[in-house]
């Protein structure tokens, strides 16, 4: 079964298989946050070496890190402590999920959201197969209130083990993106609402202008829906000016109507804004991030 | 009836001219006349002179109300003339936003801590292209004490209009463009730096490696976030620019200094117009913006071009 991540429920054992850097940290942080606003604890065992920018998208859309950080409520494992859980027996590692999550519950929290990045069990050296630690923490989360996500960076399988892993998953959880070359993904929102994440130069901006004019063009042709064409750039982290004078230009092609409305828009980038003359675009709008 | 286009409606606002001087004392002579008609028009003046320059014509002029110091550029400009002038507009920008159309009084000496005089013909090529749009007269003062091929040459080139011995104003019938007058007398490389401290050949896939390597090494640097984001764009859009007109493959190299970063980027494409960026680009242009921000966004931006192809050395300085 197929699920969006925000379709994901209490009890869950769901898998992801990601193709890109931007992907993955969509998901990772779309997971923990979820988790965080249903008052879950938190366990992320980072074998990717991927905290960094999980943390940093999550502050992105506006959660606040490091209060959940110092709160516990969100744990975040090491890459060393990570891959050392491949050393463990199938019983060592069930009791100590077991005990894992029977400590988060002893803490208060109703429930436990457990995510993992098992890239360093490629090369596990216990002799086991990933799927049968899977069962084995599969059979430790019966019973209890969890959620687990487990993460495949498809480019650390190889193509038939990844298949058979999926298969052992009940449910995958699907990330569609309007576009992603591995450098910036573009994905939606909302009907009138686009999130663009990661980084736009000389290599692909000819791509990107295509689509976004494609989806601003799909929006006006249903004018009578909205007057705000939203487009998140909290996660656009490097446009170069052929770019932000696109977005600008964009704008001032806008009937009267209807405005362009850029979310989140990262200081690097405004500043090119302000100096593409994005201050006197009538259609164009800035607003802060959104909350989460 | 006229009928105005978006050409014939746009003014010609900056007027460029030249005189020479023969002693301190005539360059007062020069400057005074100059000085007196603007402030009776009520125009400011802005000087960038020597201090003794500035100092005597201040008390000839009984006072110094309505005369603005500029200071003289950057030292490490001073073998740029394309840089120098960027700076200088950016300036020369912000007074004309707040005081209006302005007289520009420049005197070029050796002596001075101005533009080596090596710079001084592609400086006033260069203020020919920057300054185009803004409402500025300026006098360049030039000494006849050194008169050379180079002097003769940035004089008679790049100023529309020459100031007599008499005071009185003629147009030049030799001036050409700034494109004409670097095909003449090509910008020169700048001082080279010796072997440098990194480099990295790339292509378009391959800005982000370039970003990352500049960004590494702004961090060395301890700018702040702002100045160092700002650099790395002003790179990347040069690097741009080189993959775009270089036959898709660029080199950059950087030299680490205590006090600033050099990252110079090179292709094999030749260049479309001379010192490219200086002119500020108009607001319906699609394109032509990427160099003319790096340019407000680095200390140094300098371009020349030779057999090899396309040269462009931008640098970062500690602040």
């Amino acid at each position: 079964m197929s699920k969006a991540l925000d379709e994901i429920a209490l009890g869950d054992h769901a898998c992801v298989v990601m193709d890109s850097d931007e992907q993955h940290w969509e998901i990772a942080a779309g997971f923990v946050a979820d988790g965080i606003k249903r008052g879950e604890k938190i366990i992320y065992y980072d074998g990717a070496r991927s905290t960094e920018p999980v943390l940093r998208r999550l502050r992105e859309d506006n959660v606040d890190v490091e209060h959940y950080l110092r709160t516990g409520q969100l744990a975040v494992f090491s890459p060393e402590l990570t891959n050392q859980l491949w050393k463990l027996s199938l019983p060592e590692m069930a009791g100590m999920v077991a005990e894992t999550i029977g400590g988060s519950l002893a803490e208060g929290y109703p429930s436990v959201r457990i995510t993992d990045e098992p890239s360093g069990a490629v090369h596990r050296p216990s002799g086991h197969s990933l799927a049968e630690y899977d069962r084995a923490v599969h059979e430790s989360m019966r019973g209890h209130p969890v959620t687990l996500l487990c993460q495949y960076e498809r480019t650390d399988w190889p193509t038939s083990e990844l298949t058979d892993l999926c298969e052992m998953h009940s449910i995958e959880v699907v990330t569609p993106a309007i576009y992603d070359d591995g450098l910036l993904r573009i994905t939606r929102e909302a009907p009138f609402s686009t999130r663009v994440s990661g980084e736009i130069d000389f290599s692909n901006r000819h791509l990107v202008r295509s689509i976004i004019d494609k989806e601003l063009d799909r929006a006006l042709r249903t004018a009578d829906q909205t007057e705000e064409i939203q487009v998140h750039l909290e996660s656009l982290r490097f446009a170069d000016v052929t770019t932000i004078v696109q977005f600008v230009q964009a704008a001032d092609g806008f009937p009267q109507s209807h405005k362009l409305v850029l979310y989140g828009v990262q200081p690097c980038i405004r500043r090119v804004l302000d100096r593409c003359g994005a201050g006197f675009t009538a259609q164009l709008t800035l607003r802060e991030a959104m909350t989460a | 009836m006229r009928f105005e286009n978006t050409r014939t409606m746009l003014p010609r606002r900056f007027v460029h001219r030249a005189a020479y001087y023969t002693s301190s004392d005539h360059l007062v002579q020069v400057a005074v006349p100059i000085v007196q008609a603007a402030l009776s028009q009520d125009l400011p003046v802005a000087v960038i002179a020597s201090a003794a320059t500035e100092q005597r014509l201040r008390e000839v002029l009984g006072g110094s109300a309505g005369l603005i110091h500029l200071p003289p550029p950057d030292a490490r400009l001073r073998s740029s003339g394309q840089a120098a002038i960027s700076q200088r507009a950016r300036e020369l920008g912000e007074l004309t936003d707040w005081a209006g159309p302005s007289v520009v009084l420049a005197e070029h000496h050796p002596d001075r801590a101005g533009i080596h005089p090596s710079a001084w013909l592609e400086a006033d090529a260069a203020n020919n292209l920057a300054l185009a749009a803004l409402p500025i007269t300026m006098t360049c003062l030039y000494p006849t004490e050194l008169e050379s091929e180079t002097v003769s040459a940035s004089v008679r080139w790049n100023h529309p209009e020459l100031i007599g011995s008499d005071g009185s104003i003629r147009e030049n019938p030799d001036v050409r463009s700034p494109a004409e007058v670097l095909t003449m007398y090509p910008v020169p490389a700048p001082a080279p730096l010796g072997p440098p401290d990194r480099e990295l050949t790339f292509t378009p896939w391959q800005l982000i490696d370039l970003r990352a390597a500049v960004a590494e090494e702004t961090d060395g640097l301890a700018l702040t976030q702002c100045r160092a984001q700002d650099f790395v764009l002003a790179v990347n859009e040069v690097a741009s620019n080189a993959v775009e007109h270089g036959y898709g493959v660029g080199l950059l190299q950087m030299w680490r200094r205590p006090d600033r970063l050099i990252c110079e980027v090179h292709d094999s494409g030749s260049l479309r117009e001379p010192m490219p960026g200086l002119r500020p680009p108009h607001p319906s242009n699609q394109r032509g913006r990427g160099m003319w921000i790096a340019r407000q966004l680095c200390d140094q931006l300098h371009v020349w071009s030779d057999v090899r192809g396309t040269h462009v050395r931008l640098q970062a300085a500690r602040t």
